[in-house]
C-alpha cells in the first residue's frame, strides 16, 4: 500500500514536472523562408595557380548555375586547409561557408586536391575530402567537388557529375552525343545520316541503348560507351524503340509491333528472349521501370486518350495514373519511386508535369509550348528535358518544385532527347 | 488474333539470332536480327523487284503513286485511296515474290514515340487491306518512321496532312 | 527564474504587446536563415524543441516532427542554428529557456 502510495506520489510529481516544462516552452510558429540562396566563399585553392585550368571557377560555374547558390566575392583571400579560417573577415563578406584548400603535386602531371568545407556561422567544419586527379581528370574532378559542396549545404545529393546523351541534328546528319550534366564537352557516340531517338542509360552507366533508322525501320540498339561498339538488341519484324533498362540491368522493356500493333514486351538481354507483358488492342508505348524493378509505367490510348498507366512488370492488369486532360505521355519514375514526370497537352500546348505518385498531387512545372522527352535526374530533384527556342531544339532542366530552371548547353544546333545518366555507383 | 505461323517461327528464331549475335559486340554494320533478306538492297539484274520498280516508274501506271493519306488521327484507308490499294495489290501479285515494306508516317505534333506507334497503325492498316485483297501478309513488313522523316516541316495543317500517311516501298528501295 | 506562461498569456505586469513583439523577434530571425533546399513540395511543417542561454545563444535544436523531407529538417536546423543569438526580450520576463518551434517554410 504504501509502495503504491509512493509510486502514485512520484508519477504524480512527474506529471506536475511535466506540465511545467510544457507551460515553460514557449510555441512559436514560423511560415516563410527567405528566399534566398546560400552565400558561399570559393577563394582560390592555395597553389591552384599551377594546375592546366582553375578547379574553383568549374565549380563557381555549377554552383551558381543550380540556382540555389550565390557565390560571395573574397578578392585576393587564399585559404589553406590547414588552419582555421578568418571567419569573422568571410561573415563581415556575408560567406555562410568557405572552401579552404590547397593543391599539391604529387607526381608529373598528377595533383591533389586537400579540402575543408567550413561553415563560418557555426565556425565548424562540415566535411572533408581529398580529390586526386590528371589533367584529364580536372573537370571531372571540379564537379565531384562542386557535388560535395552541393551536398553539404542542402542535404540533397548533387548531380554536377552525372552524364548528359542527347541528340544533335544538323540538316541530314543526326549525332549522338554524350558530355557533362550540362551537355557540354560532349563527345560524339554516333553519327547518321538517319534519325536517332529514345537514347537511354544504363543503370551502371556503360551503355546506352537507343533507337536508329538508319535501315529504314525502327531498330533498338545498345552501343557501350567505354569502347564505341555496339549490337543490335532488337529487329523484330515491325517496329522496335522505346528501350528502358530494368535497375538491375538485366532486362530492357521495348515496345515492339510484331503483332500488329505497338506493345511492350521485355526482353531478357541475359536469356536472349523477348517476353510480351502487355496486351491490349490498343497502344501500349514508352515503357519505363519503377526504381524497385516491380512495375512498369507507360502510355496507353486503350481508354481512348494517350494516359499513363501502371502494370506489374511481368505483366498483368494495368492501372491508370492519369486523369487530368486528354494526352499525357512519355513517363519517366523518380529515383525514389515516388512520382513521375511526363507530358500533358493542355490548350494544344505540350509541358511538363510532376506527379507525386502518393498523394496525387500534380505541378505544371513549365510554361512552354512543345515540350517533349522528360527525365529525372539520377538524384531525383531536378528534371531534364527538351524545348524548342526559337524554332530549334534545346535542352533545360527545371527542379520538380519548379522553382529553379536552368537552359543547359544550346550549341545552336537543333538538339532533342536528353537521357540523364545514373550516378555511378 | 493469332500469329502465322511463319510469325511464330520469326518469334522463335529471333532470339537464337539475337543470341548469335551478342555473345560478342558486333561492329557497326553487322545488323543481326532480322527476317529480312540481308541481300534485299542489291537488286540483281533482271530480277523481278527490277522489273516491278521499272514498271511503276511510269506516271501512267496506276500504282505509281506510293503514299497514302490520312485524316488526324486516324487510321482508316479512305475511300479515296481505295483503287490505289488494289493497284498495288495486283502488283504484288504479279510479282509474288517480292517483299514490301510499308513505312507509316505521323505528323509532329505530340510524343515522338507515341507519334511511332500511330504511324505503325497506319502503316498495318495499309498491310491488311492489302492481305484483305489476297496478298500475303508474310512478305509485307509494316513499320514506322513516326515524325522523324517528314516530307515538310512548316507548322500548319497542310504540311502537317502531307506527314500523316504511309508510302508503299518495293524491294531494291529498302 | 522567469517562466513564460506557454499559452495561458503573460506573466502578470507584462503585456501581450510585448510578448507578442518578442514572439515576433524571434520569427523573423529565424525566417531569415531559411533557405529551402530543391524537390520541396506541397505545405511540409516541421517541429523542433529549441534550448536557448539566456543571452540568446542556441545550445540544443531537436527535431521533434519532421517535415517529410530530410533535406528540408536539415536546411531548417541550419536555419535555427544560424538565428543564433536570438533576439532577447526587453522584459526579462518573458525569457523562455525552451522553445517549440513550428516552421512551415512554403506557406505565406
Amino acid at each position: 500500500m504504501v509502495g503504491m502510495m509512493r509510486t502514485l506520489a512520484c508519477l504524480m510529481m512527474l506529471w506536475w514536472l511535466g506540465i511545467q516544462v510544457a507551460m515553460a516552452q514557449l510555441a512559436i510558429e514560423i511560415t516563410g523562408s527567405s528566399g534566398r540562396q546560400i552565400a558561399v566563399a570559393l577563394p582560390y585553392l592555395v597553389n591552384e595557380e599551377a594546375l592546366p585550368q582553375s578547379l574553383t571557377e568549374i565549380v563557381r560555374s555549377d554552383l551558381e548555375r543550380s540556382a540555389l547558390f550565390r557565390v560571395v566575392d573574397v578578392g585576393w583571400m587564399r585559404v589553406p586547409e590547414d588552419l582555421i579560417p578568418d571567419y569573422a573577415a568571410l561573415t563581415q563578406r556575408g560567406a555562410e561557408a568557405v572552401l579552404a584548400g590547397s593543391v599539391y603535386a604529387t607526381a608529373p602531371g598528377v595533383w591533389e586536391a586537400r579540402l575543408r568545407l567550413f561553415d563560418t556561422v557555426r565556425r565548424s567544419e562540415l566535411t572533408n575530402r581529398v580529390v586526386q586527379f590528371n589533367a584529364g581528370q580536372l573537370r571531372a574532378a571540379a564537379h565531384r567537388i562542386a557535388d560535395l559542396i552541393y551536398e553539404a549545404l542542402t542535404g540533397v545529393p548533387g548531380y554536377f557529375t552525372t552524364r548528359l546523351a542527347y541528340v544533335v541534328k544538323s540538316g541530314n546528319r543526326y549525332e549522338l552525343k554524350i558530355g557533362d550534366y550540362d551537355g557540354s564537352h560532349a563527345a560524339t557516340a554516333l553519327v547518321s545520316p538517319e534519325p536517332i531517338i529514345s537514347p537511354s542509360w544504363s543503370p551502371d552507366g556503360h551503355q546506352l541503348a537507343y533507337v536508329s533508322f538508319e535501315n529504314k525501320k525502327p531498330v533498338v540498339y545498345i552501343h557501350e560507351v567505354a569502347t564505341g561498339r555496339r549490337r543490335v538488341a532488337a529487329n523484330f519484324r515491325g517496329s522496335n524503340s522505346a528501350p528502358a533498362w530494368s535497375p538491375d540491368g538485366r532486362k530492357l522493356a521495348v515496345t515492339l509491333t510484331q503483332d500488329g500493333i505497338s506493345q511492350i514486351y521485355v526482353l531478357d538481354l541475359t536469356l536472349n528472349r523477348a517476353f510480351r507483358v502487355s496486351r491490349s488492342g490498343s497502344i501500349d508505348t514508352e515503357p519505363v521501370f519503377s526504381p524497385d524493378g516491380q512495375w512498369l509505367y507507360f502510355t496507353s490510348d486503350r481508354g481512348g486518350s494517350p494516359q499513363i498507366y501502371r502494370m506489374p512488370a511481368t505483366g498483368g492488369d494495368a492501372q491508370r495514373i492519369t486523369f487530368e486532360g486528354s494526352y499525357n505521355v512519355s513517363p519517366d519514375v523518380s529515383p525514389d519511386g515516388r512520382a513521375l514526370t511526363y507530358i500533358t497537352r493542355i490548350d494544344g500546348r505540350f509541358r511538363v508535369v510532376y506527379h507525386d505518385l502518393t498523394t496525387g498531387y500534380r505541378q505544371i512545372l513549365t510554361d512552354s509550348e512543345r515540350d517533349e522527352s522528360p527525365a529525372f535526374a539520377p538524384t531525383g530533384h531536378m528534371i531534364v528535358y527538351a524545348t524548342e527556342v526559337g524554332g530549334r531544339g534545346v535542352l533545360a532542366a527545371v527542379s520538380t518544385d519548379g522553382r529553379v530552371r536552368l537552359r543547359l548547353s544550346a550549341s545552336g544546333a537543333d538538339v532533342r532527347e536528353p537521357a540523364w545518366g545514373r550516378l555511378p555507383r | 488474333m493469332g500469329l502465322h505461323l511463319r510469325q511464330w517461327m520469326v518469334v522463335m528464331v529471333a532470339p537464337a539470332v539475337l543470341a548469335a549475335c551478342s555473345s560478342t559486340p558486333t561492329e557497326e554494320g553487322n545488323v543481326g536480327v532480322s527476317d529480312r533478306d540481308v541481300a534485299a538492297s542489291a537488286v540483281a539484274s533482271g530480277s523481278p523487284s527490277e522489273a516491278l520498280l521499272a514498271e511503276i516508274k511510269n506516271p501512267a501506271h496506276p500504282a505509281h503513286q506510293r503514299s497514302i493519306y490520312f485524316d488526324f488521327d486516324r487510321y482508316e484507308i479512305k475511300p479515296e485511296y481505295q483503287s490505289l490499294v488494289v493497284a498495288h495489290a495486283q502488283l504484288m501479285q504479279k510479282y509474288p515474290t517480292v517483299k514490301v515494306l510499308i513505312q507509316g508516317n505521323a505528323d509532329e505534333r505530340g510524343s515522338r514515340e507515341y507519334n511511332l506507334a500511330l504511324g505503325q497503325k497506319r502503316a498495318e492498316a495499309v498491310k491488311q487491306a492489302l492481305a484483305a485483297l489476297g496478298v500475303a501478309a508474310e512478305r509485307i513488313e509494316a513499320v514506322s518512321l513516326g515524325e522523324e522523316k517528314p516530307v515538310c516541316t512548316e507548322r500548319n495543317e497542310s504540311c502537317y496532312a502531307q506527314n500523316r500517311r504511309a508510302d508503299i516501298l518495293y524491294e531494291g528501295e529498302f | 527564474m522567469a517562466l513564460a506562461q506557454g499559452r495561458s498569456g503573460a506573466p502578470s505586469g507584462v503585456s501581450d504587446a510585448a510578448r507578442a513583439s518578442y514572439i515576433d523577434a524571434i520569427r523573423a530571425k529565424v525566417r531569415q536563415h531559411v533557405v529551402v533546399p530543391p524537390g520541396v513540395v506541397g505545405n511540409p511543417e516541421a517541429v523542433f524543441d529549441v534550448v536557448q542561454l539566456p543571452d540568446g545563444t542556441v545550445v540544443e535544436v531537436r527535431l521533434v516532427r519532421s517535415s517529410g523531407f530530410a533535406a528540408l529538417d536539415v536546411a531548417l536546423e541550419r536555419a535555427i542554428r544560424a538565428a543564433s543569438p536570438l533576439p532577447t526580450p526587453p522584459d526579462h520576463r518573458l525569457f523562455a529557456r525552451e522553445l517549440r518551434l513550428i516552421l512551415r517554410p512554403l506557406a505565406q
